[in-house]
Parts: C-alpha cells; structure tokens; sequence
C-alpha cells in the first residue's frame, strides 16, 4: 500500500452536493454528482485503484457559499503501491479557489498563453536533449532535471517584472531559461564549455546572469534562501519596487536555513516569495518521511505570512498565486510562502532510476502534464488553433538543436580560466 | 598623531565608511541598541539610524546569507558575528556561497562583504568561546582573512577590506580592544597583503599575526637582554599571504619561529612554515619552529588556560632553543 497526490476539483451544486469536475487530472473526468454527507459510491477512483476512505475529504467541502470550485490535492492511499513508509495516508489538502487560474486564463490574451505554452515547451525540449547529450557523455557531473515541473517555474516567473529577482537551486535550468537566459549559453554550460552562462565554471547546478536577474542556483539544499532574503534587504534599502522570487524544493524545509530566513524576512518585510517546489521526494525520501508537517504551507502560519498551495501542474494556478504574492510583497506587505505540488517526471538526477517510486505512480502524474494541460485548455478554449500550437513545438525543437549545436562547436575554457575569478581583486 | 584604542579605531572605520558610501551597513546581533557585544558598534545607530545599523535575530547562517545577498544586489554589508565561535553556525554561508560565488559563476558575480568577527582566548571563556579558527577560513580560496594587530592597522585595513569588492573575513582580537596605539589623524589606508615588519633584526625571524604580535614583541625585547637580535613581522593579513616580506627576511636571518594562537595542528602557521621551506629551503640554519595554542579544547581554569596558550615565555624557550 503507498499513497500519491491526486487533484479533485469539485463544483458546488447545492449547499450538500458538489459536481466531481476531475481527478487525478483527467480533465473533467466522469462528471457527476457527489453526495458531500455520505461517503460516495462510485468515483473514478475505483478505476485507479483507490481507497473509498481517501475520499471522505470530500466531508470537508467548505460551507462557504462564495465558493464555486475548490480544488482539492489529497494524498490517496492506492493499494497496490508499495512505497516505503507511506503507511496510512494523510490528507495534504487545500481549499483553493479554482477561481484564480480561470481567471487568468480569461485574462490572458493570446500572445501571452502561446508564451506560457512556449516557454514550457522549451524547457522541456530543452530537458531532453539535455539528457540525450548526458547519454552521449557530453555532459557530465550531476544534472537535475525539470520535466513535468514546468508550470512552477513558467507561471511563477511570467508574473514577475524583468528586474525581479530569482534565486533557485540545482534543479534550475527551467527557471534560468523562463528567465530568459539564451538556451545556448545554458546548453553551453551544461557541455562546460567557454561560452557557457557561468564559463564552464559552474556547471549544470550554477548557472547565473546578472543582468536577467538569475541570481544562481546554489547546490547546497537550503542554501539559495538567505540570499533571497538578503537580495530582498537590498531591494528595500535602495528602495526600489522589485521583488524577489525564490523557489527551493521540498527538502528544504526542515533545513534552519528555512526557518531562519522565513523568520527574518517576516521579521523585516522583505519582498520575496518563496516558492516550494514540492515534489512529494527529497531524492528518494517521500515528504512524509521528513517533515513533521506535511502540508507545506502550512509553516507560512507561525512565521506570520500567508501560505498557500497550488497546483503546480497548472501554470495558471501557479501564475495566479504568485502574481498575488508579488504584488503584496511589492505593496511593502512583506513576504509569502507557496507551495506549488508538482512532480518530476525523472529520477533525481541523471543518474537516479527512481526505483523508490513506482511505474504506476509515475503515470498518474505524466497524465497530469503540465504542457499537455495548457494545450487541452487552450484548445478547449479555443485560444488557439492546434497548427499554432505545433509551429511552436517546431520552432522551439530548432532553437534547442542549435543550442547544441552552439555549445557543441564552443571552444573549451582556456587552462589560464583555471585560476581566475577565484577573487575580483587578483 | 593620536593615542586610541583598536576598539575605537574599529569604530571610526565603520564611522567614516558608513558616511562616505550610501551602500555601506551594519548588521547583526546586538549592533544597534546594545553598542555591539564588544561595544565595537557604540553609538552608531545613534548617527546613522537602523536602517544602517540594524539589530538581526540570532540566526548566524541566515546573517550572513543575507548579507552575501545584499552584497549581490549591490550593497557592501558589513556583518558583526557576535564571536566567531557563533560563526560555524554560517560556516555553510561563508564556505559554500561567500567563496565560491564570484568563480562558479564564471566572474560574473561579487561579493563585496566584510564578515567581522572578534576571537580568541584567555579570558577564562572556556571551551566555547576561546578559539580562533582562522585556519578554517584560510583554507578555503574565494575568501580573504585579515587579522590586524594594532588600532591603526585596525582602521585602516578594515576600510580597504570595505572598499574592496571580494569577502572578507576580518577577525579581531577579543583581548586587543582595550589597547591603544597611535593612529593617523587624516584619512588613510593600509593596503591589504602587506606585511608589516615591525622591528628589524639579523638573528631571528619572528612571524605571527593578531595577538600574537605583542607576545612576538615581548618576546623579541628579552631575546635583545640576551643578545640576540630577532626581526618581527607582523603579517596584518593570511589571505593574501604576503610571503615575499616573509622570504626576506628569512633569507637574512636563516631562522624563525611561526606564532598564533589557532591550534598547532593544521593551525596557519603549519601553512607559513610549509612555505617558508618551499621557497628558502637553502637559507635555513634550522627547522622553522612554531608556537601555538596546545592542541586541547580551552580549558577553563586560568592556569591551564595559560599554559595552553603562546606566550613570549614560550617564544623565547624555542629561540633560545633554536640558536
Ligand atoms: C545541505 C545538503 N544536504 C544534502 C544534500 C544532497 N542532496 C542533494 S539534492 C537532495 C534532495 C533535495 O530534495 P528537494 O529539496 O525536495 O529538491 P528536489 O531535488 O526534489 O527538486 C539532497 C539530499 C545537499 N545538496 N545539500
Ligand atoms: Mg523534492
């Protein structure tokens, strides 16, 4: 027995009844109605395999009349994982109104959807190439992917301003390259070559540039938040209206550097928000297994800021939130904390067969892909014809092949780069 | 010129860079409303407001992390660890991000922060709040270590070490902020990686830093009584390491002694003396001698903590030994 994250969003029909819209991310999936006082006969879950107790949550639909759709995430118990320690199951729900990412899905014209669709595809274009070239030996060391996290960095990123800050982690080329970063000086770095965004210095875990206000992914779990909030400091000293944007993973939160950093920067204000990126596993070790409080965001309360969790396969839930975020946070209101549930489509690291988390598990998830789901609701919507669609799945495989190109034909870093930028002042 | 004490010296420093640059701050714990633990800080909130001298909570990682990150969105920090002993708390901070920011991102980063922090032993502190751990920061490149020895070194080194753009771990001395030297009236510099030789001499090299000058001079006062005629080299600085003072004068002497009060093993001096040995092998008339703080944790009790520590008693028992 082990359990997975499952999303259920709900409809209210009647002050006892709500409408099943979808689950587990098939889009409105067996629509039908859902007795809120009685545990309900039949539900899709069946077909996955799940426990009827994992769907008592469903007791727990607010009373609120504002709310019209409530997106549930629910940790299931499915009887034929076995994942280790994922004894029992534990509800890690928020009540989210759904509201925030229709309306940026209203709100948003075209141009700025197909952007959305577009960066994301990029990045995951570009994350397997990525691994193809690791597979061919030209890239080397430890490489983490992003694939099937886009939504997080895509949505987070495209509500910031350019002169925001971001600060990430190991996992970052998504982030770098929704900041904008040319994916050939990422590609460049990644083959360790001259050309690369940090010279071959850094490798796939340091990418950084200054001037699109990637202020680097940092290697050490927890390492990356002081800085945010230091950057954040340095942003109200110089009074300046930006915002800082730091996405960190689920590890990271029993790290002192958390805890620390969320303290001070309530403490003082400061403008960043933190973004969990939690993919249910720190390597192999489930979140249940390392943090004492599973709902993430929870930790948002004693440190005074509000805490929210979205779904971070949606880039316009995870758009909405932190567009929210920066604006408080740009409004002098101080910091938050968000939890966007994702999930990686790979093993930790190029070199990790993720043998802790079964196949089944992993398809439940690749079903709730965040590309694919902008493309649905976007043809569904009819935002956008599917040929537009394509042309950008075309343009964006070039731009990748030339960033290998690029970093392919790059010379290597000169011996003499060996012991330079040890220190500004030689 | 006038007499001040390195404390004050200290003071003025933060004083005249806090007026001369907008983007110099203070911060850490117990800077603003209590003067600094060491009183280093007094009075300048008063002057300069909180927002240049501002209180943190005790979160010694998180200090200094903020502080390498507003040295990356352009502001020069200055943060006060209480004592270095709190500092391993950011040890994470200072090795994996202060260091290694401006190389793995290729020179397109900095980080212009100065960490200041006072150490050592002899105040019957024990075990926890006795140590400097300069060979710790020594280690690891990406990060200078300055360590002034008197009040005008004080000033003028910690000026520079704010005017310059890489991180800067600068230690003072917990028994040197009550001593007073002469210091420059006007506006003025010590440069870092500069070496000061502070008496001349032809018999002896002596060689330390921070404290261990004075126990140096001592030392070399009564050697004089005997007869013997010891060099004193103050070295201000152990990153960067200003070796070629040191060279010359070895090359002249062909002995010295290497005196600090890290541990003996692994301490600093274990690095001067690998040096010296390296470069000026065949002007040695004996083996490079060190004096160190003995190789335990600080014992509390006074007379063992002196025992443990180095003394001009003890550089003299090896000069003598040695010559
Ligand atoms: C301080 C520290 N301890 C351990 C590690 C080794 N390590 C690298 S990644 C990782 C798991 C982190 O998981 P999470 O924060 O959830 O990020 P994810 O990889 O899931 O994106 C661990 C333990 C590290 N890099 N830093
Ligand atoms: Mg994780």
């Amino acid at each position: 027995m082990g359990s997975c994250t499952a999303q259920i969003v709900l409809k209210r029909a009647s002050s006892n009844r709500a409408l099943l819209l979808y689950f587990a991310g098939n889009d409105v999936l067996k629509p039908g109605p859902v007795e809120l006082a009685a545990q309900p006969r039949a539900s899709p879950c069946q077909a996955l395999g799940i426990r009827w107790a994992s769907c008592l949550y469903f007791l727990k639909f607010p009373q609120s009349p504002l709310l019209t759709y409530v997106s549930i995430l629910v940790n299931v118990v499915i009887e034929s994982l076995a994942l280790p320690g994922a004894g029992g199951f534990a509800f890690m729900a928020l009540e989210r109104d759904k509201h925030i990412a229709e309306r940026a899905l209203l709100t948003m014209d075209e141009a700025q959807l197909l952007a959305l669709y577009r960066s994301m595809s990029l990045i995951r274009r570009f994350e397997e190439k990525t691994a193809e070239m690791y597979a061919r030996g030209k890239i080397t060391g430890f490489c983490h992917l992003y694939a099937g996290e886009e939504a997080v960095a895509v949505g987070a990123i495209a509500a910031l301003y350019d002169k925001d800050y971001v600060v990430s982690t190991y996992r970052e080329h998504g982030h770098c390259l929704a900041k904008g970063a040319s994916p050939r000086v990422v590609m460049a770095e990644l083959f360790g070559k001259a050309t690369g965004i940090s010279r071959g210095h850094g490798g796939s875990m340091h990418l950084f540039d200054a001037n699109l206000r990637f202020m680097g992914g940092y290697a050490i779990v927890g390492g990356g938040l002081p800085l945010a909030a230091g950057l954040g400091l340095s942003i109200l000293y110089k009074e300046e209206p930006e915002v800082v944007c730091c996405f960190f993973g689920d590890g990271a939160l029993p790290q002192g550097a958390f805890h620390e950093t969320l303290n001070l920067a309530s403490l003082w204000k400061l403008p960043v928000v933190f973004i969990c990126e939690n993919n249910f596993y720190g390597m192999g070790t489930l979140v249940q297994n390392a943090i004492c409080q599973e709902e993430l965001y929870r930790f948002a309360e004693p440190y005074k800021m509000p805490g929210v969790r979205v779904d971070g396969m949606d880039v316009l839930d995870v758009y909405g939130a932190v567009t929210e975020a920066a604006a408080r946070a740009r409004e002098g209101d101080g910091p938050s904390l968000i939890e966007a549930v994702t999930y990686r489509f790979r093993g930790h690291s190029m070199s990790d067969p993720a043998e802790y988390r079964s196949r089944r598990e992993e398809r439940i998830w690749q079903e709730r892909d965040p590309i694919k789901a902008l493309r649905r609701k976007i043809l569904h919507d009819r935002r956008a014809t599917e040929n537009q669609l394509n042309e950008i799945e075309a343009e964006v495989a070039a731009v990748i092949d030339d960033a290998v190109k690029f970093a392919e034909e790059s010379p290597e870093p000169a011996l003499e780069e060996l012991g330079k930028h040890v220190y500004v002042e030689e | 010129m006038a007499q001040i004490t390195y404390r004050e010296a200290l003071n003025q420093a933060l004083r005249e860079e806090l007026e001369r640059d907008e983007r110099v701050f203070i911060m850490g714990e117990e800077v603003g409303y209590f003067g600094g633990a060491f009183k280093v800080t007094d009075g300048l909130l008063a002057i300069f407001g909180e927002k240049r001298v501002r209180d943190t909570p005790i979160s010694e990682l998180t200090i200094v992390g903020a502080g390498i990150g507003a040295a990356m969105g352009g502001l020069k920090p200055i943060v006060e660890l209480m004592t270095i002993n709190f500092g391993l708390l950011a040890m994470d901070q200072i090795v994996n991000n202060a260091a290694k920011i401006h190389y793995m991102f290729g020179g397109r980063a900095k980080v212009p922060l100065v960490i200041r922090a006072p150490q050592g032993g002899g105040h019957q502190l024990g075990a926890q709040h006795s140590q400097s751990l300069e060979a710790y920061f020594l280690h690891c490149p990406g990060i200078r270590v300055v360590l002034p020895a008197t009040p005008a070194d004080a000033k003028g080194l910690l000026k520079s070490c704010i005017r310059q753009d890489d991180p800067v771990i600068f230690l003072e001395h917990e028994s040197l902020y009550g001593v007073k030297g002469e210091v420059p009236e006007e506006e003025y510099l010590v440069p870092l990686g500069r070496a000061n030789v502070l008496r001349n001499g032809k018999d002896l090299t002596l060689i330390s830093y921070s404290k261990c000058v004075y126990d140096s001079l001592a030392a070399a006062d009564a050697l004089e009584n005997q007869g013997i005629d010891a060099e004193v080299i103050d070295l201000r600085s152990l990153n960067p390491l200003d070796m070629n003072t040191v060279l010359d004068s070895v090359r002249k002497t062909g002995k010295a002694i290497v005196i600090y009060e890290g541990w003996y093993t692994g301490g600093a001096g274990a690095e001067i003396v690998a040096r010296i040995q390296e470069a000026a092998f065949d002007h040695l008339d004996a083996p490079v001698e060190r004096v160190a703080t003995l190789d335990t944790p600080m014992p509390y009790n006074a007379k063992l903590e002196r025992a443990a520590l180095p003394s001009p008693a003890k550089i003299i028992q090896v000069a003598e030994h040695m010559l």
